[in-house]
């Protein structure tokens, strides 16, 4: 079986945050005090989100993949995040500003079984059933659930 | 054999995840063509390879490059990804 990826305490339905800085404040306090990142991370997702934005202009809604360095990350990870407002954030090979829904932000180290993932998670993306279920999706016990079970792990 | 650079931050999870699935559809069209994952500060010098014939950008292209860039974003989101494989068919062939 391969490591964990998904955890039901790293999936946040309705998180309520306007924008990316504020996204990934949040999100460090959580992943530092679970020990999935080091003290350096947020520097760094910042700095590269605001280099290499990752909003994609997907539908119904946009989503956003965050990732940075390996050497900020602690312990591999996915996290998911529903936002309950869509958030401004800087849409990826551009200058221009999209909303985003859903955020997956992706804890890699150097491992081609996190690229699979992530190929995998693009997939999915391309598909309406699962950004629409991830929309109703109730708890975070499902949404676990429904994550794994389409990514097929 | 002809190839394209993908390139992004960290030259391991956008830019690889694009390649995988270019080369996935290259495959389903019967085309051959080497697709290679860098990351930013590799591009320039990857772009020397003469063998080089493409340049799918997933981040802001800041300048005029040698090669045709292609829209990597479309093989993230799916929307006008047909008619952007097309056209690095067009350069592959």
């Amino acid at each position: 079986m391969r490591e964990q990826m998904f955890y039901e305490d790293l999936i946040l339905l309705d998180l309520d945050v306007r924008n990316a800085d504020e996204f990934f404040e949040t999100m460090n306090g959580i992943l530092l005090q679970k020990g999935f990142v080091n003290e350096g991370f947020l520097k760094a997702i910042k700095q590269r989100e605001a280099k290499y934005p990752t909003a994609l202009p997907t539908q119904p809604y946009g989503i956003a993949i965050p990732h940075t360095d390996p050497e900020f990350i602690e312990q591999p990870f996915i996290a998911v995040a529903r936002l309950k407002h869509s958030a401004v954030w800087k849409l990826m090979a551009s200058e221009d500003e999209g909303e985003v829904k859903v955020v997956f932000l992706l804890g890699f180290k150097h491992d081609d079984y996190h690229v699979q993932l992530l190929q995998k998670l693009m997939d999915l993306f391309m598909k309406d059933d699962f950004s629409n279920e991830l929309l109703y999706v109730g708890t975070q016990e499902d949404c676990l659930h429904l994550v794994e079970s389409k990514m097929a792990i | 054999m002809k190839k394209i650079v993908v390139a992004c931050g960290s030259g391991v999870a956008t830019s690889q995840t694009v390649a995988s699935k270019v080369i996935k559809l290259l495959k389903e069209r019967k085309v051959n063509g080497v697709i290679e994952a860098v990351d930013m500060k590799s591009l320039d010098r990857t772009l020397k390879d003469k063998d080089i014939v493409g340049y799918i950008a997933i981040t802001k292209p800041y300048k005029e490059y040698p090669v045709p860039v292609f829209n990597g974003i479309a093989f993230l989101t799916g929307m006008g990804m047909d008619k952007e494989l097309d056209k690095i068919i067009e350069v592959l062939k």
